[in-house]
């Protein structure tokens, strides 16, 4: 069971760690899709909030990016009870 | 006795004196309660104090044991529990103003079982804002580092760890999702246990995130430790996740003896951005460690570095959920980096979730095949404690990038759900003079062998006598 290792830390590589450069070379996310998004999830975030979470979620998006090009086995199944017990 | 000798003493010094009647449960909690009402102005450890609730069960113990009526280690003794845990008829506030007048009808099962066992319960500590918040403000502003005042104690568990260190409770509670008991531990010079996933109920404590939330004890001395988790752990019908496993009796893991026990330290990452200083001690305990019979073993943990990512998306997409209604209420009322943070939390898919989940299960057979090659794996528990005004992110706070990431050396078991205990093992060159600690951990439901390696090594070394200069 395992991820690719080369794929990690090409991954790992995207987030930025070690490299300032890939820092905020995001482009910026449209306020009117974040209140299309937060619509969509129920949440229905006003535009001043909109405003305080669109940094903070430009900033992650390489990091999230990365997490979500890892590749995973097919066989790999999500954590139920998180011990066998 | 007097009260400065009190204030210091294990539990293993003060429960003979108690059971002997030689010293009174009465006698013991004015004490502390004295060094809190000396001591509280200045390092912010509790929101609340309990003094006549307390007095009167020390009367009671009192009677009790004069009776004849001594219910064990415990009895008489004063402890707290982080602000997070219900307390029937004491407010409750979990360190948030949304919270801050709630009074629980129902007592947790963990502060329960300590008051079955004739514990004391004394006040109730500082916390980071429902454990998330920032290290500076909160419900009472910020607990302090009784080490140096300029210092955080860490948190989430803040005012658990500055509690026990400045001498004004012996026994403390923490909560940890990705931290919050071993990082206070580690930056007060005490020691803290998160047990394994299971292994504590957590009926009656407020949740951050349902998969990732322990509830721990906190304490100087690791025997103390063994003893309170004696107290509080076991299966609980009113908490499904409690496992039905035995409970061992711990106090048979203090044998001091380590010869033969594989002790695995890691070969690269989790050292990385370990401060030299801090390096250097952890390296002098290894060797310590060594010369008293553990074997060591070099450990690679695979996919190490995508512990942080699977925590921070687990830990803030059930921190929304669980705080929907409080958010779409009384945002308002939130800190402001709570707020920001559950709001940006609502962003993340069910996949993402799913996706976290998957590698989470990666993780854990990790943690299974490292421990075919080892018994004990030892992590870096951080460097020296940050000063106050740095403090920004909580412990148990998803990191913003650009913010560089930090080894995972404690949400490895948080997402895995393995045990692991933080203890003293030097201090900064200083000044400031600040504890550093070192961690270990284990395989699920052996705190046991934490406690039997943990006790051999502070049985020969002194770093958990030193007093902070804060008195009275």
């Amino acid at each position: 069971m395992t991820v690719s290792r080369r794929r990690l830390l090409q991954s790992l590589a995207l987030t930025g760690v070690g490299n300032p450069a890939v820092e905020g070379a995001e482009p910026a996310i449209a306020l009117d899709v974040l209140r299309n998004v937060s619509a969509a999830h129920g949440a229905n975030l006003s535009d001043d909030r909109l405003r305080v979470a669109s940094p903070v979620l430009e900033r992650r998006l390489p990091q999230l990016r990365a997490f979500r090009e890892v590749e995973i086995e097919d066989t790999v199944t999500p954590t139920q009870g998180i011990l066998d017990k | 006795m007097a009260a400065s000798e009190i204030l210091f003493k294990s539990v293993a010094e003060l429960a003979p004196l108690l059971k002997a009647r030689k010293l009174s449960p009465v006698e013991l909690v004015r004490a502390f309660l004295d060094q809190i009402e000396a001591v509280n102005p200045k390092v912010n450890a509790f929101i609340t104090i309990t003094r006549e609730q307390a007095l009167e069960q020390a009367r009671k113990a009192e009677r009790e044991i004069a009776a004849g009526g001594y219910r064990g280690p415990l009895h008489g003794l004063p402890y707290a529990p982080k602000d997070l845990l219900a307390t029937k008829g004491i407010r409750t506030t979990n360190g948030s103003q949304v919270t801050s007048h709630w009074i629980p009808d129902h007592e947790s099962t963990v502060t329960a079982r300590l008051n079955q066992a004739g514990a004391i319960l004394i006040g109730k500590l500082n916390l980071l804002e429902f454990a998330m918040g920032s290290g500076q403000k909160g419900l009472v502003g910020p607990a302090r580092n009784p080490w140096d005042l300029a210092y955080s104690p860490s948190g989430s568990s803040s005012g658990s760890g500055a509690a026990v260190a400045a001498g004004m409770v012996p026994l403390a509670i923490g909560s940890d999702t990705g931290g919050s008991i071993r990082n206070p531990a580690k930056s007060c010079g005490i020691v803290g246990l998160k047990p394994t996933y299971g292994r504590v109920s957590r009926f009656g404590v407020t949740t951050l995130s349902w998969t990732l939330d322990h509830v721990g004890p906190m304490a100087r001395t690791v025997a103390d430790v063994a003893r309170l988790l004696q107290a509080v752990a076991g299966p609980d019908p009113r908490d499904r996740t409690a496992a039905a496993v035995p409970v061992p009796d711990y106090t048979k893991a203090l044998t001091g003896s380590i010869r033969g026990l594989r002790l695995g330290v890691p070969t690269e990452y989790y050292f990385d951005r370990v401060h030299a200083e801090t390096e250097a001690a952890l390296r002098r305990a290894i060797a310590l460690l060594k010369e008293l019979g553990a074997v060591l073993v070099d450990v690679t943990v695979r996919n190490a570095a995508l512990c942080g990512v699977v925590s921070s998306i687990i830990l803030s997409s059930e921190a929304a959920a669980f705080h929907e209604k409080r958010l779409r209420e009384n945002g308002d009322l939130l800190e402001p980096l709570v707020r920001e943070r559950l709001e940006v939390a609502t962003f993340h898919s069910a996949a993402d979730y799913i996706r976290a989940l998957r590698l989470r299960t990666v993780l854990m057979e990790e943690m299974r095949r490292v421990f075919q090659i080892c018994d004990v794996l030892m992590l870096p528990a951080g460097n020296a404690a940050p000063k106050l005004d740095a403090e920004i992110v909580g412990t148990d706070a998803p990191s913003d990038p650009p913010l560089p990431p930090r080894p995972d050396s404690y949400n490895i078991a948080n997402v895995t759900g393995i045990p692991a205990i933080v203890l003293p093992c030097g201090f900064t060159a200083g000044p400031p003079y600040l504890p550093l600690g070192i961690q270990f951990c284990a395989r699920p439901f052996d705190e046991a062998t934490l406690f039997r390696i943990s006790h051999a090594y502070q049985s020969a070394t002194d770093w958990h006598k030193r007093r902070p200069p804060l008195q009275g």
